[in-house]
């Protein structure tokens, strides 16, 4: 074949005009990198349930501590409470204001983590906390406490909203 | 070769060559793309559901996934919508028969993945009530889940 029946034949064939659809293309995609936004995951875990055997014939192991936190809330107030039992039962309360249930409080995770921190500095053996919340409180309440919680006692585990109400009703008297 | 065409540079000056510099970089940018690890796993949000926000740092791990609705607990991975209200009320057998589909579920899965399957990964939006989150827990936990896995969002944003 010569070199001109060639080109001939070349002039004949459509060709799509490939170089505007890629620039065109290139612009899309830097536009949709723009646009996109990247969301970090992350996640707070509850640990398997497990139980635990307490003789009450070796005096050695004591009275167990079961520290317990409650989250009330009341009007547009938080009520923190930790307690405790064991050899030398205790209890701290702090209040704060319930400004934004639906936003991170750091405020919350603050006081929540300072309660904890005080009491694993007295009792270092405790490896878990048992938490529960009032039934009005929202889910990143919850995240925000446990936030607080998993710097100094690893293990969370939840207790029904319905002991929230009975731990008030026992502080109250009735 | 047209040879006569390189003795005469003002007939066929030198240009450069866009369309195939601009085809590597298209296919460079679409391979950075898909080469880059934004998380080793990717978990779908329903739409208009929002994450509460967390400082955890821990990583996401490919448990099944489960949402919690404002009043419902959707457990995919073996086909059951269940009213929150009444998971508390069923019936022994219906327990049972849930619990079953679990035990199925576990078992089809690979021997190596296998103990990732009594694990779950609860989504749900930021303002859900603690009652439903406790329930939904509570009931998981019923069903044969071992932990269950808050998911939220990082401190990145």
């Amino acid at each position: 074949m010569s070199l001109d029946s060639t080109e001939l034949h070349r002039r004949h064939v459509p060709e799509p005009e490939l170089v505007p659809i890629l620039d065109a293309l290139t612009c899309i995609i830097f536009f949709l990198m723009y646009t996109t936004t990247f969301m970090e995951l992350t996640s707070v875990i509850l640990p398997p349930s497990s139980t635990s055997l307490v003789s009450k014939a070796d005096p050695s192991k004591g009275i167990p501590v079961i520290p317990k936190l409650f989250i009330d809330i009341v009007d547009r107030t938080i009520v923190v409470k930790m307690k405790w039992s064991g050899k030398n039962p205790g209890s701290t309360t702090k209040k704060m204001d319930r400004t934004q249930p639906e936003r991170y409080s750091k405020e919350l995770q603050g006081v929540v983590e300072t309660m904890v921190a005080d009491f694993a500095a007295k009792f270092p053996d405790e490896k878990s906390l048992q938490v529960g919340v009032s039934e009005r409180g929202t889910y990143q309440e919850l995240i925000s406490v446990m936030d607080g919680i998993t710097k100094s006692v690893p293990d969370v585990v939840l207790l029904s909203p319905d002991d929230v109400k009975n731990m008030n009703e026992e502080d109250n008297g009735s | 070769m047209d040879l006569e065409s390189l003795d005469n540079p003002r007939k066929y000056p030198l240009t450069l060559q866009l369309a195939p510099m601009i085809d590597i970089f298209f296919l460079i940018i679409v391979f950075l793309l898909k080469a880059t690890i934004v998380a080793d796993v990717s978990i779908v949000f329903p739409r208009e559901m929002h994450p509460p926000m967390s400082r955890s740092k821990e990583t996401l791990e490919t448990f099944p996934e489960v949402v919690v609705t404002e009043t419902e607990l959707i457990v995919g991975i073996i086909h059951e919508n269940l009213n929150l209200s009444e998971v508390d009320k069923l019936s022994e057998d219906r327990v049972n028969e849930i619990k079953g589909k679990v035990e199925q579920y576990v078992k089809s899965k690979d021997e190596k993945v296998r103990s990732q399957a009594t694990h779950v990964n609860l989504i749900t939006y930021r303002g859900n009530n603690y009652k439903n989150i406790f329930a939904s827990v509570k009931f998981l936990r019923k069903i044969g889940f071992q932990s269950v896995a808050f998911i939220a969002e990082g401190e990145g944003q």
